[in-house]
């Protein structure tokens, strides 16, 4: 582990400061959980910590690529649960042990992004709340820039479509 | 705000994010020291068991959102949504309810299957239109009221008066007779009786009237207006009003690439009233009359002037230079019933 000299430390600081609660929310509106959601931000930040990229873009291009990575592990995991308990014959809602709170107006859109695929939920919520460029999105998600655009539209029809199932 | 899919993720993510996470949270202190999540995985099968629970409870809730929550808008993958408002605030919730029965049935006068329209605000109507990008929506929220009313004298054409209006300008409406001292002619022989000074204070207000400005229009009175460009009309009391229309249809024409009509039927006592008018003021028994000339009226704009050749027993045809679009707009404006005021669009996004 390489400690940097109190100047790169108070510049971390900075940055985690910074950029908690927007990583943190985030993960939250990829993996449904208050506590996996943090847990995702603090896994980020600790690469960021042990390999700091040289400049601030490509910092937060890193937090983002991180978050998403660690949302998917844990999604993944929790895809093993879900495994367990079909047998159970259990509605297919998301075994969050902490389920995040939704607006009732938004309740049946955030349902529907929940039955999207990984990539799908991803680009949504870097384009839409992240308001990440193109290239950014690209970044994070570790796909060529000229497919963000049509992802994007795709996973919106996607999400239509879903909202259309649900009525 | 548009209300669009677009804008109600933006809404929904950021309103989920804040919600769960508000900006009061205290940043935790950073440990360098340990990776969390290798410290839950361990804990993913004891999780299952007390999940089951969870689940349910999870399930229940959401069940109980979606029925509570209001039903999202169909929609294919392609479409229109509109967003109207009413121009005149303060509409009462049985009209606000009526406006949108009629845009419904207006919609689907046009064709479009499974199109949404719902209250979205004070005032405010929002219309899906799945699968459409081709008609004229924006004209969804017109009043459609429609009037025939005899021309009294020639049209003025357009003269130096200004005709177009900046569109996002409320026209003022107008009281024309306010100060003519004198009962307005309601037709060409009432103006024939007047006195010459009578009559030149009518042409007065004839030459003087701005198109930009907008009439009150009362169908048992004369009223002076313009057409789209910027000729003006001298025009006598409604023979025909928008409550003595039954429906409208648009119709093609018999040799492609000519121009479309708009077919009118009547009510029982309209068509009697139109019937006896065109019976008393046609050219084939009496040419060249000015009472035989009318002006097709829609929403206080003269859509077109024409000569009444013989008596019309039927159905009436508007041949108002329409394409397609416009006649099929127009026809469906016409059918559903006339709004409680105009609507103005605040928006059309097409995807």
């Amino acid at each position: 582990m390489q400690l940097g000299t109190s100047g790169t430390d108070a510049a971390f600081d900075q940055l985690y400061r910074a950029q908690w609660h927007n990583m943190v929310r985030v993960a939250i509106l990829l993996v449904d959980d208050l506590e996996s959601a943090k847990d995702c931000a603090q896994d980020a930040f600790l690469g960021l910590y042990r390999k700091p990229p040289r400049n601030a873009d490509a910092q937060l291009g890193y937090l983002h690529k991180s978050v998403v990575n660690a949302a998917r592990s844990v999604l993944r995991r929790r895809g093993t649960v879900r495994r367990h308990l079909r047998s159970a014959e259990l509605p297919l809602a998301d075994p969050a042990d902490h389920p995040v709170l939704i607006g009732a107006e938004h309740a049946a859109l955030m349902a529907a992004l929940r039955q999207l695929s990984y990539r799908q939920r991803e680009v949504l919520v870097l384009r839409y709340w992240s308001g990440l460029s193109e290239a950014q999105i690209a970044a994070a998600l570790g796909v060529r820039p000229g497919t963000v655009k049509s992802a994007a539209s795709r996973a919106l029809s996607a999400l239509e479509d879903k909202l259309g199932d649900l009525r | 705000m548009s209300r669009d899919l677009e804008t109600r993720l933006v809404a929904a993510l950021a309103d989920t994010a804040r919600r769960n996470l508000p900006e009061a949270t205290p940043v935790p202190a950073f440990r360098p020291g340990s990776s969390p999540s290798r410290v839950r995985a361990w804990m993913v099968p004891v999780l299952a068991a007390a999940v089951v629970i969870a689940l349910t409870v999870g399930a229940l809730a959401l069940a109980r959102h979606w029925r509570d929550s209001a039903t999202p808008p169909a929609g294919t993958g392609s479409g229109t949504v509109v967003i109207l408002k009413a121009r005149t605030a303060g509409l009462s919730a049985p009209e606000l309810d009526q406006a949108r029965r009629i845009i419904t049935a207006r919609a689907a006068a046009l064709g479009v299957r499974n199109a949404d329209v719902r209250i979205s605000g004070q005032d405010e109507i929002t219309v899906v239109l799945p699968g459409v990008s081709d008609i004229r929506a924006g004209e969804l929220g017109a009043v459609g009221a429609l009037q025939l009313r005899p021309l009294i004298t020639a049209p003025v054409p357009a003269g130096t008066t200004p005709t177009a209006r900046p569109s996002n300008q409320p026209a003022r409406e107008i009281d024309q007779w306010r100060s003519l001292g004198f009962a307005p002619p309601a037709n060409a022989a009432a103006y024939a009786a007047l006195s010459p000074a009578h009559q030149q204070a009518v042409q007065a207000v004839l030459t003087s009237w701005d198109c930009a400005n907008q009439p009150v229009n009362s169908a048992g009175t004369p009223m002076v207006t313009c057409d789209q460009d910027g000729t003006k009309y001298l025009l006598g009391a409604a023979i025909v009003a928008s409550n003595d229309v039954r429906s409208a249809v648009a119709s093609a024409p018999s040799v492609a690439g000519q121009l479309w009509q708009v077919i009118v039927d009547l009510t029982t006592s309209g068509q009697q009233r139109w019937t006896s008018y065109t019976t008393q003021h046609n050219d084939s028994d009496r040419p060249g009359e000015l009472a035989n000339q009318v002006a097709t009226v829609v929403d206080g704009v003269v859509i077109v002037a024409s000569t009444i050749q013989s008596t019309i027993v039927g159905s009436t045809s508007i041949n108002g230079s329409f394409d397609q679009q416009a006649a099929a707009s127009l026809a469906a404006n016409l059918s559903a019933g006339i709004l409680p005021a105009p609507f103005d669009i605040v928006s059309i996004q097409k995807r």
